[in-house]
């Protein structure tokens, strides 16, 4: 009869047996917390076929008060084997990868420079350049630039 | 009385609040951020002010500028011209000597009150992650002012 007694015991514990999910929950909502704070949107395109030099002293970006120019400067090696880039003459591209010259490089600037001067914002040229691009293309970025009126100049990099 | 007890209301079960849904909206939302999210390396900036396309207004300053000549196997020569100092090549992406030598040079324009600037001499077949090594150690030490000198292509 004892033993009666405690195997129906032990069925009713059985049956009030219940998975505490809190922890999991818990978990959750940390993870769902962590990555809604981690995210960011990206504002700016990037174009993913330029290999960014490092540059371990880099700074974070500021966008306060400026309007950043983006010009892509494409590698040789970027335009010989990115189907997208074939045929190009100019290793040079906007912040859409579209193809451009130093010459647009000088309108694009003047024609920003006059927009922004309503606004009381400084424009600042900023070069994704490949790390394998050479300085001499840097140098022709740098002196379209000048020539539309923008010498401040941001190169971007990776920290890492 | 047996009546009223056939027909008594059952006690009210202990009141629970379904989660069940909270859970499924946080797993599916939980799921969207894994799925969307992609770890993307962080671009950051090394900010110059490049006046070599523009010609220098007023007075030239007292403090000559320092000058460095990148050359072509990366390596940095500090005054290539008059007395030249070899500042080696970069190292995991920096040069320390180089570092060293504007932090002397930094100091020494900001106890006399003036204005830190560089000429950087680089050769044009040089690639460009040497270059940004050389500004990056440059804005580090928190020199704004670059004249990037020995433009030899052409429009």
């Amino acid at each position: 009869m004892a033993s009666n007694k405690l195997n129906s015991a032990n069925i009713d514990k059985l049956d009030d047996m219940k998975m505490d999910m809190s922890p999991m929950i818990d978990m959750v909502f940390l993870l769902l917390i962590f990555f809604m704070v981690a995210s960011t949107l990206i504002t700016d395109k990037k174009d993913p076929n330029i290999e960014i030099p490092v540059t371990p002293d880099g700074k974070d970006p500021s966008l306060a008060g400026i309007k950043r120019v983006t010009i892509n400067v494409y590698s040789q090696k970027a335009l010989d084997s990115v189907p997208e880039l074939a045929g190009r003459t100019s290793p040079f591209g906007d912040v859409d990868g579209e193809e451009i010259t130093t010459a647009d490089i000088t309108r694009i600037m003047s024609e920003t420079k006059a927009q922004a001067a309503e606004q009381n914002r400084k424009v600042v040229l900023y070069v994704r350049g490949d790390k394998d691009a050479l300085v001499l293309q840097m140098k022709q970025v740098l002196q379209a630039a000048g020539a539309g009126g923008v010498q401040d100049v941001i190169f971007s990099g990776y920290s890492r | 009385m047996s009546r009223k007890k056939k027909y008594a209301a059952e006690p009210d079960p202990e009141p629970a609040l379904d989660i069940s849904s909270l859970i499924d909206v946080s797993f599916l939302l939980l799921i969207y951020f894994l799925v969307t999210t992609t770890l993307k390396k962080k671009e950051v900036d090394v900010g110059m002010r490049l006046p070599s396309s523009i010609q220098q207004q007023g007075p030239p300053p007292e403090l000559p500028p320092l000058v460095l000549s990148l050359e072509d196997d990366g390596s940095v020569i500090a005054n290539p011209n008059q007395s030249p100092v070899d500042l080696g090549k970069p190292v995991d992406n920096q040069l320390p000597l180089l570092e060293e030598r504007l932090r002397e040079y930094k100091d020494a324009a900001d106890r006399a009150g003036q204005i830190a600037r560089i000429t950087l001499k680089a050769s044009n077949n040089v690639e460009h992650q040497k270059l940004v090594t050389v500004f990056n150690e440059i804005a580090d030490v928190g020199i704004s002012d670059v004249t990037l000198d020995g433009y030899m292509g052409e429009e």
